[in-house]
């Protein structure tokens, strides 16, 4: 029992102190329950402390695997050192960039440059400035030092950059610069930086729809142009350069020639001017010199005064409308044009004319015979009774004649007239025409000045025309009313100036009057050479002077009706009137004659010289007979050809001393050559093809060896001649158609002599006597 | 005005002459004497062909100029006389 107690003590002991203990961890655990809740209100606190605590943490920038004990050897001092390490930046990746700030200075000058460079326009400028870029390294590089300083730090590394690389980035500049000048080519300029540019594209991949998108517009419309230069271009210019410089230089001269004049008369006006305007003074000068006179014997004066007044004259025309200058000009053309048309439709009459040979001449039969080839006629438009009543060939050009038309009713005196200047070269139609209001007997040609003629009229009057004008012009000056034949004119011919160097000329006409007539500035002045005596003495029929008589006859004048004037002198004539007889006259006595021949019984129609031996001259009249006189032996003739008509006209050949054409009314040509058949003509024909018409005048045209004969109905047929008729072409000297012409002389007059020895004589069977015979030879 | 007509009249009354025309330095016809056709036809060619052969005359020599171009074919004959600011053109049969 003590051990049960001492258990049970033990338990109670223990359950006691079980208890107790219990007791006490209950407690210990309250106790740390409240103890650990207060640890946790405070680790509360203090966690909040710790939440609101600011923690201040440091960024370091160093480097935490650089080795910090780096030693190098130090050479100057020869021994290990430890260096400490300044770089503690690792550079992972870098990217050089092309931007800069838009407000900085290099900014302002990129932009600058590529606006200029934009205005100049062309990727070459770009280049260039590129090429400069790289060129100057140093002022860019020097330039962005500047600029660095304001700069982000990204500058500063690219200029340093630059520096290090610049020589390899010239390269890459111009290729980025390529690359930028295209992008710099639109729009604004984009910043760029002179040395390196790099750009760097992407492209999204995109198979939607391609990445090219091409338009065409519609390509701007084209004209193609193409000119050549030729030499005559540019030769074209220089002269038209040159009369522009003279041209200006005229106008300057005359500017300042009438700058006294100009200035008088400006300050004659009320206000004195400082200066007279340049447009004035030229017009002044321009009036001033169409004022100046003109005509006379200024053909050429009115030319120099038409220079200077057409200078005023071609502005005015410069403005008129251009139709104007067709008409004046297309005469020109047209006429040459229809010389070609008409040409062609007579051109086998044109070779003719040229070329002409009968081949019949050269034989045996036909040595004294010739023909008359027809070649062309001329039709006179001027209606009925109109007839050609004058020849004159143009002493110039030698396919040109002036023919004269005239009405055929000679007593009543009517129609019109008119003067046409034909040319071989236009067989149908007359080169020019000049109207007048009276029949045309009589024209003459001026041999030194082709453009003057001297007509003398129906109606007695005389006048001046001037062919270069126009028709309706064309009279240059005519006799004073008070001044002019009382009669018609039959002859004019021009002779020499006079010592005023005056154009002058004389006229024959029915009323007895022979007139000298001087071409002055405005007019004719007329003085009376000879008036036309009639020798009572010579004359068969007495006359009586009459009242009923007409006056020339009660003054006992005698009428002309042709005169010529000796080739050799100048104031030695004949003439012939309508009596008859022939004077020969000078213009030195007037009043009485060196000699008088009773050549015919009526009318004498024409006296001419021989052209080339001035003692020969040859008559024909109303007679029917022509007469060959020699100068030295007025009583009798040298040669008488009796031609059964009235012999019309006559003419001596200028290209041979001894033929001559007589032209007889029914219209007949007899063509003789004295020094082949001294009786017979060489050929006679019927040149006037319209039978009913009558021959009124014949002519040769020596320049193509023509015979041209006018008729009563205004038409001229043109013959050729064959080559019998021409012979003595080829002997062209004056000796030797002098000496033809003294032999024929000479057979006549001393057949005596001939008669000893010569063979002309025997041929013709000799005559015997002295040249008393008439010879009359029959048709 | 009426010179042109009359020296046109004269020419065609010429025998043979089967037309006439006037052309102006543009070549426009400005008288005709043939049907339209016919005559911008010639005017146009005959134009060229007288401006090259004035071209050829004065590059021989420069103080030359063409007077006068006359063209002969087997039917008929044309003429030409230029002028500084038109030329005449004539077309003629020269047989008949």
């Amino acid at each position: 029992m003590s051990i049960e107690k001492d258990n049970l003590q033990l338990i109670r002991e223990a359950v006691a102190s079980l208890a107790a203990k219990d007791r006490e961890k209950e407690n210990a655990k309250l106790k740390e329950a409240e103890r650990r809740a207060k640890e946790e209100e405070e680790a509360a606190a203090r966690r909040e402390a710790q939440l609101n605590e600011v923690i201040t943490r440091v960024l370091k920038a160093t480097n935490p695997r650089l080795p910090s004990n780096v030693t190098r050897y130090n050479y100057k001092e020869g021994a290990y050192k430890s260096i400490g390490i300044t770089e503690h930046m690792v550079v992972h990746w870098e990217m050089p960039s092309y931007l800069i700030r838009a407000d900085s200075e290099e900014a302002e000058r990129q932009r600058s440059r590529a606006l200029d460079y934009e205005r100049s326009g062309s990727l070459t400028t770009t280049t260039s400035r590129r090429f400069s870029h790289s060129l100057d390294p140093d002022e860019q590089s020097d330039g962005d030092e500047d600029d660095d300083n304001d700069d982000e730090d990204d500058d500063g590394e690219e200029s340093s950059t630059r520096r290090a690389k610049k020589e390899k980035n010239a390269d890459a500049s111009r290729e980025g610069g390529g690359a930028a000048a295209t992008a710099d080519a639109g729009g604004d300029s984009k910043l760029l930086i002179q040395f390196n540019y790099i750009d760097r594209e992407t492209q999204t991949l995109d198979t939607s729809f391609t990445s090219t998108r091409e338009t065409m517009t519609v390509p701007p419309k084209r004209a193609g142009y193409s000119d050549s230069v030729t030499q005559w271009e540019i030769y074209d210019r220089c002269i038209e350069e040159q009369a522009r410089l003279e041209a200006e230089k005229k106008r300057k001269a005359a500017a300042s020639a009438r700058q006294p004049a100009g200035g008088a008369q400006a300050q004659a006006a009320a206000e004195p001017e400082p200066l007279p305007d340049e447009p004035d003074e030229l017009e002044i000068t321009i009036k001033l010199e169409n004022l100046e006179p003109s005509g006379g014997s200024g053909g050429k004066k009115k030319k120099t005064g038409g220079i200077g007044g057409k200078g005023g004259d071609d502005d005015g025309d410069a403005e008129e409308p251009v139709k104007e200058h067709d008409c004046s000009a297309i005469s020109k053309v047209a006429k040459v044009m229809e010389r070609m048309v008409t040409q062609n439709g007579v051109r086998d009459r044109i070779h003719d004319m040229v070329y002409f040979d009968d081949p019949r001449d050269g034989t045996a039969g036909y040595k004294k015979a010739g023909t008359l080839l027809h070649l062309w006629s001329v039709k006179g438009n001027y209606g009925f009774g109109i007839a050609v009543k004058s020849f004159c060939l143009c002493p110039r050009y030698s396919d040109m004649f002036v023919a004269t038309y005239c009405s055929v009713d000679l007593i009543d005196k009517v129609g019109e007239g008119s003067v046409c200047l034909h040319t071989l070269k236009n067989p149908a139609f007359p080169d020019h025409v000049m109207d007048m209001a009276s029949g045309v007997m009589s024209v003459d040609v001026h041999p030194k000045q082709c453009h003057m003629l001297c007509i003398g009229m129906l109606d007695g009057r005389v006048a001046v025309l001037d062919a270069r004008r126009p028709s309706a012009n064309a009279i240059l000056c005519e006799s004073p009313v008070l001044e002019r034949h009382t009669d018609m004119v039959w002859q004019v011919r021009w002779q020499k100036d006079d010592p005023q160097r005056r154009l002058n000329f004389f006229s024959v006409s029915s009323d007895g009057f022979i007139a000298q007539w001087t071409v002055t500035k405005d007019a004719l002045a007329r003085r009376n050479i000879t008036p036309i005596m009639q020798l009572k003495d010579k004359a068969k029929i007495p006359i009586i002077p009459e009242p009923w008589m007409e006056p020339e006859k009660q003054l006992n004048l005698a009428r002309g009706s042709c005169f010529d004037f000796i080739p050799t002198l100048d104031n030695v004539y004949l003439i012939g009137t309508e009596e008859g007889i022939i004077h020969k006259c000078s213009t030195l006595y007037q009043q009485n004659y060196i000699r008088s021949f009773q050549a015919h019984n009526f009318t004498i129609y024409a006296v001419r010289w021989n052209p080339f031996q001035p003692r020969v001259f040859a008559t024909c009249g109303v007679d029917c007979c022509v007469k060959i006189w020699d100068d030295e032996r007025p009583e009798t003739p040298l040669f008488v050809f009796d031609l059964d008509d009235p012999v019309i006209d006559f003419c001596w050949a200028s290209y041979s001393s001894t033929v001559f054409v007589a032209g007889t009314m029914n219209g007949y040509a007899h063509v003789y050559d004295l020094d082949i058949d001294k009786y017979n003509p060489l050929c006679k024909q019927d040149v006037i093809p319209y039978s009913k018409n009558r021959l009124t005048k014949v002519h040769f045209v020596p320049s193509q060896m023509l015979l041209i004969a006018g008729d009563d109905q205004g038409n001229i047929h043109t013959y050729k001649l064959s080559p019998n008729l021409r012979r003595g072409v080829r002997k062209t000297s004056r000796q030797s158609q002098l000496r033809k012409m003294n032999e024929v002389i000479a057979w006549v007059w001393e057949p005596a002599d001939m008669a000893s020895g010569n063979k002309k004589k025997n041929k013709k069977g000799g005559r015997g006597g002295k040249g008393k015979g008439k010879k009359k030879t029959k048709h | 005005m009426a010179e042109i007509d009359e020296a046109i009249k004269k020419i065609a009354s010429h025998k043979g002459v089967v037309g006439t025309i006037v052309v102006n330095s543009d070549g426009i016809p400005i008288r005709t004497s043939l049907d339209n056709t016919t005559t911008v036809h010639y005017a146009s060619l005959i134009h060229q062909l007288t401006s090259k052969a004035r071209s050829c005359i004065r590059d021989i020599d420069p103080a030359d100029d063409l007077t006068f171009l006359r063209i002969r074919s087997k039917k008929h004959e044309i003429l030409v006389a230029p002028d500084k600011e038109f030329f005449l053109i004539v077309v003629q049969n020269p047989s008949s």
